[in-house]
């Protein structure tokens, strides 16, 4: 954070647009008057006669305050109070402006088809020059580099907050931003993120879009770690290369039989103490598929590396650091990165 | 109510030894989080009321007590307590309320960091306070605390590095063992924040002096190259000195006679560092039932 503003967000910003509504307010992008660079503003607004400062503001502008410096986090640049119309005190947190997210992405090339835009072509051959080398290449060899550029970026930013001992507990493309000319990825919205400190606490396990839940936390387990964010990376990972959700459940016990239906429903013996976890019941019985059934483009180290995200046992499942020195990623040329 | 119990282990073990990596990243920044260095000093002549702090202290350990938050959280809360008053000072003339104001805003703040349910405002304010305070009013104080804190509210606590430097210690091999150690440790570290001499230690000396308390004196070779062992010693007499009260029995019995304070200024400390069952406090009305609301409760919903 860069400035303690003496300014009120009125004076100094000028909002140009809605791009955003979260729980606790809208966001905006907005200019900053003195300098002309444009900005995201996130308004919250702080109901006096409620609870005071809300915990998700809390956590996300004192989470940011540590983690801001990595270049895959979305960088908070400023904490401003003000008062809305009927005088009622305002923050406003002033991030970096990012024009996309992942999600807007992902469904801008289901739309698009195949076809890849100049741009991102540009940026690949920055950062796998060896691909000149390669007379003729087909779409899906721009993809896969695009694919592993995005996935290392995610497991750089993923890495980067546990190593800082906080974990994210909502990550789903919507929340990871996006630079479309440099094809740059930063994790966003840190309003549910918690320290953890050791030993890891009990926490409340209504967290996380379901889609991206853990198989722990739909299973009621109270106790839980940075595998949590891994198996949302694992489902991010499987989403990117097909465009679509991996498990797009509707509800706690429909997300579990997805999970099931691909990855076989778990016992004692792939999953140690599972039978023991508060939500557990009596399931129908699967046997787990190829992870190529579902993810059938993606190359054999890419399938590796997602079966070691999305492993039942917490214990198992991959760190993002040891995630970033996999195989999968030796073609990138990590210098740009 | 019971006092909050430690946490209990995670089954996970590769997430419980933060890595060299992590704990280096702990060191740089702690002293971000730690009052202004003339602080200590300012308690000793008196320039800050350390009456007015021990009652503050006493309260928030009460209430968190009462909830059963977790040690974090009551650490978390004095601390922000300490910076805040190491950077401005309350008015004098108030007649209480301003410490007391700021006694809830801190534990209001460290609830909402780290509790998963947090306590309503008026809820929180327990123990027959002289001042009842509207969410409002709290509200502006937490404000108030947090840009004057620079918004640093996650900051590195002793908790931090006890599962790191209880896995230096020669005989931490076993869970029971580690639990141990590490409801003793904990139970320590939120004793130091009665007593203003830990002020002058950073959260890695009092954790390390805290771990060293509850495995009886058994130095490792070194819970880490950065930690000064000097400092460690120094806060660990101090503990001795001045936590017996507080120790847990483990701890207490094998403490036969505490040693005398050094000085008239340790005098002085050891006479604020008594338990916080005052008899005013023996006679309170009962608190109001628990009531709980989720910091959970903004989690977005598909």
């Amino acid at each position: 954070m860069e400035k303690t503003g003496v300014l009120s967000a009125k004076e100094a910003f000028e909002k140009l647009e809605k791009v955003g509504e979260g729980t606790y307010g809208k966001v905006y992008r907005a200019r900053e008057k003195a300098t002309g660079k444009i900005v995201a503003l996130k308004k919250t607004r702080l109901h006096e006669d409620e609870e005071g400062v809300p915990p998700t503001t809390l956590r996300e502008v004192s989470i940011l305050r540590m983690l801001s410096r990595d270049p895959h986090v979305v960088r908070l640049m400023d904490v401003k109070q003000g008062q809305n119309k009927e005088g009622k005190t305002v923050l406003y947190l002033v991030f970096e402006y990012m024009d996309t997210d992942l999600k807007k992405f992902i469904r801008s090339f289901r739309q698009s088809g195949e076809t890849i835009p100049p741009h991102i072509i540009k940026v690949i051959l920055s950062i796998c020059p060896s691909i000149f080398n390669i007379r003729f290449f087909f779409v899906h060899l721009f993809l896969s580099i695009w694919l592993q550029s995005l996935m290392y970026q995610l497991c750089k930013g993923v890495a980067f907050c546990h190593g800082h001992g906080i974990l994210h507990r909502d990550l789903k493309p919507h929340n990871l931003l996006m630079d479309r000319k440099t094809m740059m990825l930063k994790i966003a919205d840190l309003g549910l993120a918690r320290a953890f400190t050791v030993p890891i606490k009990k926490y409340t396990h209504e967290i996380l879009t379901l889609w991206y839940r853990a198989p722990e936390v739909l299973l009621g387990a109270t106790h839980y770690s940075m595998a949590v964010d891994m198996w949302s990376v694992g489902c991010i990972f499987a989403e990117l290369v097909t465009k679509q959700a991996l498990f797009p459940g509707d509800s706690e016990l429909q997300q579990l039989l997805h999970i099931f239906r691909l990855l076989g429903t778990p016992n004692e013996d792939v999953w140690p103490g599972v039978s023991k976890l508060m939500n557990w019941h009596e399931y129908p019985q699967w046997n787990p598929q190829s992870l190529s059934t579902a993810v059938p483009s993606l190359d054999e180290l890419g399938l590796d590396l997602l079966s070691q995200m999305l492993k039942y046992e917490p214990s198992k499942r991959i760190s993002a650091k040891k995630a970033m020195e996999h195989v999968y990623f030796d073609d990138l040329d990590k210098r740009h990165l | 109510m019971p006092s909050s119990s430690t946490m209990p282990l995670s089954p996970d073990p590769p997430f419980l030894c933060a890595d060299e990596a992590a704990i280096a990243g702990l060191l740089d920044a702690e002293p971000h989080h730690m009052p202004e260095k003339d602080y200590l000093r300012r308690c000793r002549d008196r320039s800050v009321d350390v009456t007015a702090r021990l009652d503050a202290v006493n309260w928030i350990l009460k209430v968190h007590a009462y909830y059963e938050f977790s040690p974090v959280t009551a650490f978390l809360s004095v601390n922000y307590f300490d910076r805040f008053l190491s950077r401005c000072s309350l008015p004098q003339q108030s007649g209480g309320w301003a410490f007391q104001l700021l006694s809830v805003a801190c534990l209001s703040l460290a609830a909402k960091m780290e509790e998963s349910h947090v306590p309503f405002l008026l809820d929180l304010q327990l123990f027959e306070p002289k001042f009842v305070f509207e969410p409002k009013t709290i509200q502006r104080m937490e404000l108030w605390v947090m840009s004057n804190l620079k918004w640093r509210l996650r900051s590195v606590t002793p908790f931090d590095y006890l599962h790191y430097f209880i896995s230096k210690l020669p005989s931490s091999s076993s869970s029971q063992s580690l639990n141990h150690f590490f409801s003793t440790s904990s139970n320590l570290i939120l004793s130091t924040t009665r007593v203003i001499n830990f002020l002058g230690f950073a959260p890695s000396t009092v954790a390390a002096a805290a771990v060293l308390c509850s495995a009886n004196g058994q130095l490792p070779l070194s819970f880490h190259d950065r930690v000064n062992d000097e400092m460690v010693r120094c806060c660990h007499q101090l503990m001795e000195e001045y936590v017996v009260d507080t120790c847990p029995a483990s701890v207490k019995a094998r403490i036969t006679e505490p040693a005398p304070p050094s000085s008239p200024v340790g005098v002085l400390d050891a006479a604020t560092c008594g338990s916080c069952d005052t008899p005013s406090d023996r006679n309170f009305a009962g608190p109001p039932n628990k009531r709980l609301r989720s910091s959970a409760s903004d989690a977005p919903q598909r």
